[in-house]
């Protein structure tokens, strides 16, 4: 036994000195061993097949181009978990000089944070390269915080197209029509013809963008960032109308307390069983709906039928992945940094990145998104009718107890009136602890010299 | 009157194997259910949710592998994992001991001080924890990684090691003190065979969170060649849509070795305890 | 010389063999415990440059109706699973000791689940769960009972305690390895004599089996509990990440969600804080009152 105690020390202290010796801190490396100048990005790990290799041969191609530059690529961690990513790095005082991640988070939190650099005037050579409206997207108070690589999406309902044929049924445009085809379903099949993937909860408040915009007269937008702003109340009766018409999907059982129960994966394998037959969801959903259904049937789409009569049926649109450069980059590297980005947006590299999500509506300009009948229906349709993501513009806390008050409000758990106080308690409660909505204007010089780039590098466009 | 015993007992033996096969089904399914999923392919993952796999997809596996890139991250897991038992085990070995065994000032204060630690809530303080290892040098280090989480782990293995350490006897170090060894040696040769089976519960179970250990690695291990297989697994998510027959054979090929030891382990649960109590 | 220096050395021993643990324990819980003190004060996004508000955290976490529903369910939770996962525990350990065959394979099945990961954990039993298709709702409607089916995690005064069953069925191979370990430790002359007294089973378990066994319920009622109130973020996450309307929520996945989702790590520490004086006192009061092994040692 004593033998196994030496044993252990020794080895403990072997171990040790190995971490004493490879734990010394490295300060930030700018140039590799030979002399080559050092370009790091960065981002949360890929999500699709293929994407990483991608970005690998890119780096090459560039590398190939610019034989002064080493690039370094680096992806760690989940997409939720970009922030705290972000954070450790920062502390670890590592040097990234751009980094991937989602729109929103940039905008929400990274943004007024004050550690995303300004792009405004770095990117304007090459403002004309991004899909119209996609540079919109990722513009924060008038100012351009990051770029998009990646493909827009929409809102839609999917149904299963041979169970509708074989009913006699068509596609809806209004909300009668939806209820009729509901009521033939239940009454034919024995089940409830909507089921949703209600235990998560983002995709409920892609619900109230739809009934909200229409029950607004379309003005969504603008009231929200009226509410935002302090101008306006959540509880008018706009407000309530958004969550009432909800509602109305599970008083006229269309939709039932099932949904609660259920999430993605297990929606998607009841629509492929047949076992529901519609549901609401984003168009990003649409391979993976392909794969789980196979060959069982064709699956088509119709927009968010009409509920009141006069307004148009609008769906929330943006494009998910964007890339900005970090306020910690190398301040030297502006110019191999906007190398890089003129680069990756260029159609024939831009366009691989992209392909790898089975892009709807691809956000650099002369990429394909192909032209199956899906995504022919998305652009004749959807893509006309779009207005931005609420949760874009308001914050986490808000959108949260939208998202939880949506199927309370549907299964009768609160009336609407209660729904909309609580957003509304919320909203003060976080002005109260100093939620500033429009924080661009309330920062000082300072503030907007840590984020604005030392010098503009000439345009590499040609 | 014999009758009606074994009568009685015939009854309990039935319902106690009534209920344990109960539990049984309930937890051996889940394992075979798991094998199973990373056999189909997506459509069937979906379709044929609790059956066999009609035609078996192998290949998941060696995609997994691939993809995940699996065999450097078995490596590093597998030194992040030894390493945190090497420096665990000797350090909960010897503080639980003197806490449950010894006599000295501060022993309460000190024992209560160490249970601390699992009433703090995890995850919040992993940004915290990960800002003390950066200013140690610990970060970007397997070994590193290791040391914190042996640092993490101390409270529940001295609680545990300390509970089988004062079940046992006081007659045996004192027999062993008459007999010269001095107290270390008394603590090595006597006590800690002894205890055998608390620390093979300790190995199994603070080794296996170290083995499935995400969040602090996550943050701690920021180059590809130095990740380990929970960091390996996140691959499998997609944004909104999870390859989950493939995931399910990385977690299959990730989860088997623990299973593995847990089985050669079981043997040491039984021995030791019961031949030390005899003897004393 | 050779005394004093080996009576010195006898006096320092117990401090020699703590001190490692302890040196540990302060570098990766205590300091960072500190640490997030600290930051708890601070109005901070863990990005930009902290802002000091002093106890203002504190008020806003009194005053968050949200915090307190998440601590109420996290209460039920912990009682739930505390009281279910050592009962069931030390009945299969019951169990299992006194059979002679294939106990190995029973105690290795039933640790299964805790190998397994919540990844799985999740898919497996929402599934389980599920109305359409789910297993559970097929079981009932076989042997006969499908009027107990029920809106297992869509009813929010039902879905916390099937996330709680999830909790147990994880944790049960891990009581009853304990269970069973400490089991095995209790003498068997001890039976041998109560046998020759006449005594029941009841007695026997009352009167040698519980009171031998003292230090390790205490261990595994501590660990039920302390995992319940600080450990409860990835189960509940993958299950319900807290609906419907917030019925699931519990602490951690509230604090956690306040820290990384809302970008608020001063007042997610804070709340934390909050959480670990709870969880001192009602930890330390069960150890207190359950623990009679003092005679026994000293």
């Amino acid at each position: 036994m004593m033998k196994r105690w030496i044993a252990f020390t020794l080895i403990l202290v072997v171990a040790m000195s190995v971490f004493a010796g490879g734990g010394k801190e490295t300060p930030a490396a700018t140039e590799d061993t030979s002399g080559k100048r050092i370009l790091t990005i960065a981002g949360h790990t890929r999500m699709y097949p293929g994407e990483e290799e991608v970005w690998a041969a890119m780096a090459e191609a560039f590398m190939e181009e610019n034989p002064d530059v080493q690039v370094v690529i680096k992806w760690q961690g989940t997409i939720e978990e970009t922030a705290e990513n972000l954070q450790a790095a920062k502390l670890a005082g590592e040097t990234i000089d751009l980094y991937s991640c989602g729109t929103r988070v940039i905008r929400n939190s990274l943004a007024p944070a004050g550690i995303v650099t300004d792009m405004t005037e770095l990117i304007k050579p090459y403002a004309d390269r991004f899909a119209s409206g996609m540079l919109e997207g990722c513009m924060v108070g008038d100012r351009v915080w990051a770029f998009p690589i990646g493909s827009g999406g929409s809102t839609t309902f999917y149904y299963n197209k041979q169970m509708f044929e074989d009913l006699g049924l068509s596609e809806p445009k209004t909300y009668d029509e939806l209820v009729a085809i509901c009521d033939t379903i239940r009454s034919e099949l024995g089940i409830t013809p909507i089921l949703q993937q209600g235990t998560l909860a983002i995709y409920w408040p892609m619900w109230f963008f739809e009934t909200y915009e229409q029950a607004s007269g379309n003005k969504s937008v603008e009231n929200v960032n009226e509410f935002l702003s302090g101008e306006r109340s959540f509880t008018g009766p706009e407000e309530i109308e958004g969550f009432n018409l909800i509602k109305k999907f599970f008083d006229d059982g269309l939709i039932d307390s099932d949904s609660l129960n259920t999430n993605a994966d297990g929606m998607r394998a009841a629509f492929s069983q047949g076992k529901s037959a519609m549901f609401f969801g984003g168009t990003w959903e649409y391979t993976n709906i392909m794969q789980v259904v196979g060959d069982a049937f064709e699956v088509g789409i119709f927009e968010f039928p009409v509920m009141v009569p006069g307004s148009q049926s609008r769906h929330g649109t943006g494009s998910g992945g964007g890339w900005f450069i970090p306020s910690f980059c190398n301040p030297e590297n502006y110019d191999i940094i906007m190398k890089f980005v003129e680069f990756m947006t260029r159609p024939e590299w831009a366009g691989q990145v992209i392909a790898t999500c089975a892009p709807i509506i691809p956000s650099v300009n002369g990429v394909s998104a192909g032209d199956s009948e899906f995504i022919k229906t998305i652009n004749e349709n959807h893509a006309k009718h779009s207005i931005a993501y609420l949760d874009w513009i308001w914050p986490a806390e808000v959108n949260d107890v939208v998202a939880r008050n949506i199927p309370a409000v549907g299964t009768g758990y609160m009336t609407a009136e209660q729904a909309c106080e609580e957003i509304q308690s919320t909203y003060e409660r976080i002005v109260d602890y100093g939620y500033d909505y429009d924080w661009w204007n309330s920062w000082t010089e300072e503030d907007w010299a840590a984020v604005t780039p030392a010098y503009i590098p000439e345009s590499y466009a040609e | 009157m014999k009758n009606r015993h074994t009568a009685k007992s015939a009854i309990s033996t039935i319902l106690i194997w009534a209920v344990l096969i109960f539990f049984l089904v309930i937890t051996i399914y889940p394992v075979i259910w798991m094998i199973f999923g990373s056999l189909k392919d997506t459509s069937t993952f979906y379709l044929n949710i609790w059956g066999f796999p009609s035609e078996p997809v192998w290949k998941n596996y060696i995609g997994a592998w691939q993809y995940g890139d699996l065999g450097t991250k078995y490596l590093n897991t597998i030194i992040v994992t030894g390493v945190f038992l090497l420096i665990l085990l000797p350090v909960n070995c010897c503080a639980a001991y003197t806490i449950a065994r010894m006599n000295f000032r501060f022993k309460k204060a000190i024992y209560t001080f160490l249970l601390i630690g699992l009433m703090i809530p995890g995850g919040v303080l992993g940004m915290p924890t990960y800002s003390v290892a950066l200013k140690l040098g610990l970060v970007n280090n397997l070994i590193g990684l290791s040391i914190v989480l042996a640092g993490q782990a101390i409270s529940f293995g001295v609680f545990l090691l300390r509970a089988f350490f004062v079940s046992l006897p006081k007659s045996l170090e004192e027999a062993a003190l008459i007999d010269g060894c001095n107290r270390f040696s008394a603590f090595a040769k006597i006590i800690l065979p002894l205890i055998k089976p608390a620390i093979m519960i300790q190995i199994v179970f603070s080794g296996l969170n170290t083995w499935n250990e995400y969040f602090l690695s996550n943050l701690m291990l920021r180059t590809d060649a130095l990740k380990t297989l929970p960091l390996g697994v996140i691959k499998f998510i997609g944004e909104y849509s999870t390859d989950y027959p493939q995931m399910f054979a990385a977690l299959t090929i990730s989860t088997l070795p623990m299973i593995i030891v847990y089985i050669l382990a079981q043997k040491q649960f039984i021995t030791g305890l019961t031949a030390g109590a005899t003897k004393g | 010389m050779n005394i004093t220096v080996s009576k010195k050395l006898d006096r320092v021993f117990p401090y020699l063999m703590v001190l490692p643990a302890i040196v540990l324990f302060i570098m990766f819980v205590i300091s960072p415990f500190f640490y997030g003190f600290y930051t708890s004060l601070f109005k901070w996004d863990g990005l930009s440059d902290m802002k000091w508000l002093g106890f203002t955290n504190y008020k806003h976490v009194f005053g968050d109706p949200q915090f307190w529903n998440a601590i109420k369910n996290t209460f039920v939770y912990a009682l739930v699973i505390t009281v279910f996962k050592n009962g069931i525990g030390l009945a299969l350990a019951l169990m299992l000791i006194s059979r002679k065959h294939g106990t190995t394979f029973c105690r290795t099945a039933l640790y299964m689940p805790v190998t397994f990961s919540y990844v799985v954990i999740g898919v497996l039993w929402t599934w389980v769960y599920n109305p359409t298709f789910g297993i559970l709702d097929g079981v009932l409607n076989l042997v006969g009972l499908g009027g107990l089916s029920q809106g297992w995690l869509s009813d929010p005064d039902i879905a916390l305690y099937s996330v709680a069953a999830v909790d147990i069925w994880k944790w049960i191979g891990f009581h009853l390895v304990l269970y069973y370990t400490g089991l095995q430790a209790i003498p068997e002359t001890y039976y041998e004599a109560a046998d020759i007294d006449g005594a029941n089973w009841f007695r026997k378990f009352w009167h040698i089996t519980i009171p031998q066994l003292n230090s390790v319920i205490v261990m595994n009622v501590l660990l039920a509990i302390t995992g319940a109130f600080v450990n409860n973020y990835n189960l509940v996450n993958v299950m319900t990440q807290g609906g419907p309307f917030g019925s699931t929520d519990v602490s951690l996945t509230y604090i956690v969600r306040t820290a990384f989702s809302y970008r608020n790590l001063g007042q997610a520490n804070a709340m934390s804080m909050v959480l670990f004086a709870m969880v001192f006192i009602i930890g330390f009061a069960q150890f207190k009152v359950m623990t009679r092994e003092e005679n026994t040692t000293d």
